[in-house]
C-alpha cells in the first residue's frame, strides 16, 4: 500500500509500522539534510518497532452515504530475526467475530509472503494466494499489501519536496516510483502505479501518504494522527484512509489502537494456523 | 495548416493554463480536504472473557417448478417461510480452558398455513421445526504442548468442495441440498480431538462416539431421499450402527508456499447404504438400511504461485458400498456390494482480477473390480466452477458456483447476492437450479428450484 508501504517497505507488519515508529530522532535530525530518498526510506524501513507487540484495535469503515461498519480486533507481532510474524484476530462484528489472518513476512526477498485466512462459519483455515495482496483487508481501504508491506529495492525514490512544514514538523515528501524491471511484480502486489510519502524529519514517522490505483483514477489518502511515544517508540494511534474517486470521497477507514503492549512475551504456538482456530476460543 | 494547428494548440494551451490557474487551488484545497481528520466517535471496546454472539434469520422460498406428487409440494409455490435462531457462547475458565455452547432453531410455518398437505401436525413439526446443539465442546492447552478439545465439534479438513476425500469427520446437512448457509453445512460431532506439535508437524488424533450420519429431509418434504422407496409401498428401516466410535490421524505441515495434510481413518459411512431388502418376511417389504464401515487414507496438499493458488486431494476408501442400478433389483437383496474406490480432486483458484476469485476443480472417482449392475461407471468424472465478487468494500458479495455432476447426470446450479446493510444487518437472494437426467440419483429432485430471499440481523452480547 503506498503508505504504509512507502512506509515500511519490507519486513514488519504495517501496523507495526504505523503503530511503532521508532525514531532515530536527534543523531538522524543533523545528518537529516544529507539523506537521499531512498536512504530516507531506509531509516523508515529500520526503524525499531519493538520485537513484538500485542495490540487492541478498532476499525471503523465509512462508505459514502457515512454509514459506519465498526471491526474490533486483536493483534499479534513478533520478529523472528530478521522474519516476521502477525497474526490478527477479529472480535467483533458477530458475523465475523473469530475471524483470523496470519501471514509470515521472510527477509529473503525472492520468497513470497505465506498467508492464511481462517473463517469461522466454514472453520477452515484457507491459504491466500500471495498476489491476493491488491485486495481489501476483510472490507477495510487497507489491502493486505498495506498490512504486510513491500519490497523497499522495487522502487525508485526521489524528493518531490526536500523540507516543507506540516503541522508544526519539518517533513520530507518522497515520491516511489516502481522500478521497470520491478514494475509489474510492484503493482500486481500492491495495485498501485505511484506512492508519496510525508516522512517526519525528526522521527522518521510517516504522516501522510498517497496513492494512486492502477485502475478507476482511484487515490487514496493516508493520514495518521495520534502520535506519540509509548515504551520509547513512537505510535501512530490514530490511521485514517480515505478513497476517492475522480476527486470524489467514495469510502474510509479509520484504524484506531485502544492499546498496545511491546516487547510483551508472545508465544511462538500463537502463529500457528491452529492457534488462529483457537485464537477466539 | 501548420499555423492552423499551432493557433489551435496555443489557444488550447492558453485554456489549459486559464483552467489551470483557476482549478490548481481548489484541487489542492480538496486534496488537503482528503487529509483532513474525520471526526467520528470511536466505542472504546475491552476484550472480555466471555461473549455471547448470534443472529436472526428470516427468509422466504418460493419453488419455481413443481416437484411432482411424491412430495409436499405440487405446485410452484411459496415453499417456505422459515426463521432461525443462533447463538453461540464462549467463554474461558482459565488462560489455558476454554468453553464453547451454541444451538439453532430453525421453525418453519409453512405447512400451518398451507391446507392442501396430507400431514398430521406432528409431521409438520417434524418437517420443519427443529432444535440442533452445534459446538459444545471445552479445551485445554497443556504447557508441554498437548492440545485436547472435547465435545461436540467440527473439524473441516481436505481441501476439495465438492467431495469428500479426507473430510469425513463431521456429517452434512442435506435438509435442502445446496441450499444451505456455509455455516450450516458441516454439522458437529461428538468428538474427542488431541492435538501436539512436533517441530513443523502437528499431530491430530480424533475419536468420535455416536456420531450419526447426514441429516436428510424427513418423509415427504420437498429432499426426501426415499419418496420412491415408500411410493411403492417400502417399509424403511434403519439398522444401528454396529460400531459405534471412529477413529482418525491426521498429520500436517507448512512447506513453503504450500501446505500438506496426510490422513488416515476408520469410520462409518455419513451415507445410508441398503443392508438388506425383506420382500417375503412380512406381509410389508421392507428396507433395511445401515451405515458401512470404511477405512480411508489419504493427502491433500496446496501451493501457491503468484496469482494462483493449485490444491490436489488424493485418497484411497476400502470397503465403499456403492448402489447398484435401479433396474438390478435382485441385485440389492443382500444389500449393496463393498468395493474399494480411489478419489482424486484437482482443483485451482485465481485471483488476479480485483476483488474477483474464479476457481475451477475436477474430481474423479475411480471403482476397482467394477461390476456391470452397478448404477455409477467404474470411473466417474465431476466438475465444480464457482466465482466469487465483491464491491463497495466487501459490503456487496455476488457468489456462483456450477457443479456438473459425474456421468452426465445433470448439474447443480447456485447463485447467492449478499448486501451488508450494517454490521447487525444483512440482506440475501439466493438461487438453486437442479437439473438430473433419468438416470441420476437427483433425478426426483430435478424441479426443485428455488428462489430465495432472507434477511439476517447480527447481534452481539
Amino acid at each position: 500500500m503506498g503508505f504504509t508501504g512507502v512506509f515500511r517497505c519490507r519486513p514488519a507488519i504495517f501496523l507495526s509500522l504505523w503503530v511503532t515508529l521508532f525514531g532515530a530522532i536527534f543523531s538522524s535530525f543533523i545528518n537529516a539534510q544529507e539523506l537521499s530518498a531512498y536512504e530516507v526510506m531506509m531509516k523508515v524501513e529500520n526503524r525499531y518497532t519493538g520485537d513484538s507487540s500485542v495490540g487492541q484495535y478498532t476499525m471503523v469503515l465509512i462508505d459514502r452515504r457515512e454509514r459506519q461498519r465498526v471491526r474490533n480486533l486483536r493483534i499479534y507481532k513478533k520478529d523472528f530475526g530478521k522474519d516476521n510474524k502477525a497474526l490478527s484476530l477479529f472480535e467483533t462484528p458477530a458475523d465475523i467475530r473469530g475471524t483470523a489472518y496470519l501471514n509470515f513476512d521472510w527477509e529473503n526477498q525472492d520468497r513470497d509472503d505465506d498467508s492464511w485466512l481462517y473463517l469461522p462459519a466454514l472453520q477452515r483455515v484457507k491459504r491466500i494466494a500471495s498476489s491476493d495482496t491488491s485486495d481489501s483487508f476483510l472490507g477495510s481501504d487497507f489491502t493486505y499489501a498495506d498490512i504486510n508491506g513491500y519490497e523497499l529495492d522495487w522502487y525508485n525514490y526521489s524528493f518531490v519536496n526536500e523540507s516543507e512544514s506540516l503541522d508544526g514538523f519539518e517533513v520530507w515528501v518522497v515520491e516511489a516510483i516502481p522500478k521497470a524491471q520491478f514494475k509489474h511484480k510492484a503493482e500486481d502486489a500492491t495495485g498501485y502505479s505511484k506512492m508519496k510519502s510525508w516522512i517526519r524529519k525528526d522521527n522518521f514517522v510517516q504522516v501522510r501518504g498517497q496513492v494512486w490505483e492502477l485502475r478507476g483514477n482511484k487515490i487514496k489518502y493516508f493520514n495518521s494522527t495520534e502520535i506519540e511515544l509509548i515504551d520509547d517508540i513512537w505510535t501512530t494511534k490514530r490511521l485514517q484512509v480515505i478513497a476517492t474517486r475522480n476527486g470524489r470521497q467514495e469510502h474510509a477507514s479509520v484504524l484506531q489502537i485502544n492499546s498496545i503492549d511491546y516487547n510483551v512475551k508472545v508465544d511462538d504456538s500463537s502463529f500457528t494456523t491452529e492457534y488462529m482456530q483457537r485464537g477466539l476460543d | 495548416m501548420f499555423k492552423k494547428i499551432r493557433t489551435k494548440s496555443l489557444n488550447h494551451i492558453i485554456r489549459y493554463c486559464l483552467s489551470a490557474l483557476l482549478l490548481t487551488p481548489a484541487y489542492c484545497a480538496a486534496q488537503d480536504g482528503f487529509f483532513s481528520t474525520i471526526n467520528i466517535d470511536i466505542p472504546e471496546t475491552k476484550s472480555s472473557d466471555y461473549s455471547v454472539i448470534g443472529w436472526i434469520t428470516q427468509s422466504a422460498s418460493y419453488g419455481l417448478e413443481q416437484p411432482g406428487q411424491l412430495f409436499s409440494r405440487n405446485d410452484s409455490e411459496l415453499n417456505g417461510l422459515q426463521s432461525s435462531l443462533f447463538v453461540q457462547a464462549d467463554g474461558k475458565f482459565s488462560d489455558k480452558s476454554s468453553f464453547r455452547v451454541s444451538g439453532k432453531y430453525y421453525h418453519d410455518p409453512i405447512y400451518q398455513i398451507k391446507n392442501d398437505v396430507p400431514h398430521s401436525k406432528e409431521e409438520r413439526n417434524q418437517l420443519r421445526n427443529r432444535l440442533e446443539i452445534r459446538d459444545f465442546y471445552f479445551d485445554y492447552q497443556a504447557d508441554n504442548g498437548f492440545y485436547v478439545k472435547v465435545g461436540n465439534q467440527i473439524l473441516a479438513w481436505g481441501l476439495s468442495e465438492y467431495i469428500r476425500v479426507t473430510d469425513q469427520v463431521n456429517v452434512e446437512d442435506q435438509f435442502a441440498i445446496a441450499q444451505q448457509d456455509l455455516e450450516d453445512l458441516r454439522l458437529p460431532a461428538p468428538a474427542a480431538l488431541m492435538s501436539y506439535r512436533l517441530k513443523s508437524w502437528l499431530i491430530d488424533t480424533v475419536v468420535t462416539y455416536d456420531a450419526d450420519r447426514n441429516q436428510i429431509a424427513p418423509e415427504g418434504d420437498e429432499f426426501d431421499q426415499f419418496a420412491q422407496l415408500r411410493n411403492v409401498g417400502f417399509a424403511l428401516n434403519r439398522q444401528e450402527t454396529k460400531n459405534r466410535s471412529e477413529g482418525f490421524i491426521r498429520l500436517s505441515t507448512q512447506l513453503s508456499s504450500g501446505d500438506l495434510q496426510i490422513v488416515a481413518g476408520e469410520f462409518n459411512d455419513n451415507n445410508l447404504s441398503v443392508q438388506d431388502i425383506d420382500v417375503l418376511g412380512s406381509a410389508q417389504p421392507s428396507v433395511n438400511f445401515n451405515q458401512n464401515r470404511t477405512r480411508m487414507i489419504g493427502a491433500a496438499a496446496n501451493w501457491v504461485e503468484g496469482a494462483w493458488l493449485f490444491y490436489g486431494e488424493f485418497g484411497a476408501h476400502y470397503g465403499v458400498t456403492v448402489r447398484p442400478h435401479v433396474k438390478s433389483f435382485f441385485n440389492q437383496l443382500n444389500g449393496w456390494d463393498q468395493k474399494d474406490q480411489t478419489l482424486a480432486v484437482a482443483g485451482v483458484e485465481y485471483n488476479g482480477f480485483s476483488n474477483l476469485l474464479l476457481s475451477l476443480e475436477i474430481d474423479s472417482i475411480h471403482t476397482q473390480n467394477h461390476d456391470s449392475f452397478m448404477q455409477a461407471p467404474s470411473d466417474q468424472i465431476s466438475l465444480g466452477t464457482r466465482f466469487n465478487w465483491t464491491a463497495l468494500n466487501q459490503r456487496f458479495r455476488v457468489v456462483g458456483v456450477w457443479n456438473k455432476l459425474a456421468n452426465n447426470w445433470g448439474s447443480v446450479s447456485r447463485l447467492s447476492i449478499d448486501y451488508n446493510w450494517s454490521d447487525n444487518l444483512d440482506l440475501g437472494f439466493l438461487l438453486v437450479d437442479y437439473s438430473a437426467s433419468q438416470d441420476s440419483v437427483f433425478y426426483q429432485f430435478r424441479n426443485n428450484d428455488v428462489v430465495q430471499l432472507q434477511m439476517r440481523y447480527n447481534f452481539q452480547l
